[in-house]
């Protein structure tokens, strides 16, 4: 007898096959954190910030696809690596840059970055990161041009009379300007309504990122939370801004990609540490690096930068952290072999003396 | 032996020189001047020229007086020969190009010690006669101009959209690639393709036997497989002559594989846990 019901459904092989892979899971993990901080720049910025998030995401899949196509590869776009790549390049972009900024970053990031290396899975370097690196390096004035904001609070917020419109944190801190700890302020640094990179100034989207990090994959976020705490010591040692540590601290950490990069770019699998102390050596030096950079250099913009520098000394910093454990398991060693012998010399004198 | 070197025509040790084991795309000899400061047509062919004049001379004395010397005394005696040798030329750029002058900067006179010129005679010309070092200096000169010039352009198109001080395209331009990291960018896109264009063209010889060390001076050269006609890479296929090429591209590339897999396998593992 033929049964009337529908057939059940049944899971196509590449379908499982690409739900399971870790690297898909990776990528869409990025992707969901991702979502919350779009949301906010759309809602910040107005419809222009998702036509930018758009331009970037299409051109990084396409050129993934054109890439596979050309180099006879499979087709590896159904990874959502590229996606990723994409949007995080797109979300460190002021909303109101043309809209070929991200999509040459994208094809930058994927052509160059990605593809010779051998895909996703063999990368040295974060793909996102040496795109908005290269973008920084051609295009400064698009990259680093923000402008001001008008939803929210409609009053200027910052309290000295020659205040510019569209005036970022990352440009007051160059300039040594500084702002005021009132509530109003707090507010508008915590819900973002303040120039920057569209989706990278709402802190409490931002925190909700690292909840998600930290629920899903606690180990990569020992990198997010090293590489955050080297940039708050730093900026709690060394402030640019006259008016206390405490602002300093709250600018620098809010201002330009600084959180987004801890938290969505450092930890890349391929490319970070896996053990605890190395990745925790690699985050605190990918975030003295970036201060250095924001102090020092051209830009105002330091951590993709240093991002791709510590990718580059990467497994030098494994061995270094191995070298280190090492040395502290021989210390360890001798204390407690020290500890025996002078255990066993009083039990030894003890048995002496009660024989005596 | 010697007789079968004589037969080396000019023609064949050009194309193995210049092409096949070009200079900077295979051996990545001499690249610190065409990274730095090679952003501009002009500029890289008349660097890369006084380049080549230099080798050309270098080696052909090398090959003529310098062979008795001892190793350490004949490299100290190829600088001060370059040296002697730039000096009228950056005095005539200088006062005839200024600007050009102003803006090769340190490198004009960093050319002396560039290292294409050490390799090049210490390698060969030393154990060579003047008229195949005379050769070998050419090829390697033109391998070298190919590669620079190639760079130069390419550079100079992305970097400001003109070619020779010309304007040709109005596409966005990308100032990065006049850095530093857009030379190493172009010359690995570079090196690919020529290594590309070497498979296609030897297609049906395994892939690995090329290596990147191996050149004309290596024992390959003294091997008689080598002065025979058939394929030039047949010298490469004997495996008794020559044992240092071991590139084995199965182990690195299969291995790469399992460990990435490995590095998102766990990430996966932990992701499931939770």
């Amino acid at each position: 007898m033929v049964s009337l019901l529908p057939k059940k459904k049944r899971y196509d092989n590449d379908d499982l096959i690409r739900k399971t892979d870790p690297l898909y899971k990776y990528s869409l993990d990025m992707i969901i954190m991702m979502a919350p901080l779009l949301m906010v720049g759309c809602y910040l910025n107005g419809i222009n910030a998702l036509k930018v998030a758009l331009s970037g995401v299409i051109s990084a899949v396409l050129t993934e696809y054109i890439a596979c196509r050309i180099m006879k590869r499979d087709n590896t776009t159904g990874d959502l690596s590229a996606a990723a790549t994409g949007l995080a390049i797109s979300l460190m972009l002021p909303a109101v840059c043309p809209l070929y900024i991200p999509a040459v970053g994208s094809i930058f990031a994927i052509a160059v970055a990605k593809v010779p290396f051998g895909g996703a899975r063999k990368t040295p370097f974060v793909p996102a990161a040496a795109g908005f690196a290269f973008l920084c390096v051609c295009f400064p004035e698009a990259v680093f041009t923000y402008a001001p904001i008008t939803v929210g609070s409609a009053s200027p917020v910052f309290g000295s009379p020659d205040f510019v419109a569209g005036t970022s944190f990352s440009e007051m801190l160059s300039y040594g300007k500084s702002i005021d700890l009132n509530p109003l302020e707090i507010y508008s640094v915590l819900s973002g309504v303040n120039p920057g990179p569209m989706g990278t100034t709402c802190m409490i989207a931002l925190a909700g990122s690292a909840i998600y990090l930290l629920a899903k994959r606690p180990k990569k976020m020992l990198i997010s939370f090293s590489f955050i705490s080297a940039c708050a010591l730093m900026a709690v040692l060394f402030p640019r801004v006259n008016s206390g540590t405490l602002t300093s601290l709250v600018m620098e950490l809010s201002s330009g990609t600084l959180i987004f990069v801890a938290l969505l770019l450092v930890h890349n699998p391929v490319s970070a540490p896996r053990k605890p102390l190395p990745s925790a050596l690699y985050g605190f030096c990918a975030g003295v690096i970036c201060m250095l950079i924001r102090y020092f250099g051209k830009y105002s913009e330091g951590a993709c930068f240093s991002v791709l520098l510590m990718n580059a000394v990467a497994p030098v910093v494994s061995d270094y952290a191995a070298l280190i454990k090492k040395q502290l398991d021989a210390k360890k060693a001798i204390r407690s072999a020290l500890e025996k012998d002078k255990e066993q010399a009083k039990l030894e004198s003890e048995g002496g003396s009660e024989n005596g | 032996m010697d007789k079968d070197k004589k037969e080396l025509s000019f023609g064949k040790m050009l194309f193995r020189g210049a092409f096949i084991y070009n200079p900077v795309l295979t051996q990545a000899i001499g690249i610190c001047s065409i990274v730095a400061i090679f952003t501009s047509l002009r500029l890289s062919l008349v660097m890369s020229l006084i380049l080549s004049v230099i080798l050309i001379i270098n080696e052909v004395l090398a090959s003529l007086i310098l062979k008795k010397l001892s190793r350490w005394l004949r490299i100290a005696v190829y600088m001060l020969l370059s040296v002697a040798l730039l000096i009228p030329v950056m005095i005539y750029i200088d006062k005839n190009f200024s600007e050009t002058y102003a803006s090769m900067g340190i490198y004009l006179p960093l050319l002396a010690v560039n290292s294409l010129i050490v390799i090049r005679c210490e390698k060969f010309a030393v154990k060579n006669d003047v008229k195949h070092s005379l050769y070998d200096a050419v090829a390697a000169s033109l391998g070298f101009i190919a590669a620079s010039v190639v760079v130069g352009a390419v550079r100079e198109i992305t970097a400001s959209g003109s070619l020779w001080g010309r304007k040709i395209t109005s596409l966005p331009t990308f100032s990065g690639m006049a850095l530093p990291f857009g030379g190493l960018i172009v010359l690995g896109f570079l090196a690919a393709f020529h290594k590309w264009l070497i498979q296609k063209r030897f297609r049906g010889q395994p892939t690995n036997t090329f290596n990147l060390r191996t050149s004309l001076d290596d024992p390959v050269f003294h091997n008689e497989a080598f002065h025979s006609t058939s394929g030039a890479l047949s010298f490469i296929r004997d495996p008794e002559t020559i044992e240092e090429i071991e590139v084995d591209d199965s182990a690195e590339t299969g291995g790469n594989e399992e460990q990435t897999s490995g590095v998102f396998g766990d990430d996966g593992k932990e992701g499931e846990e939770k």
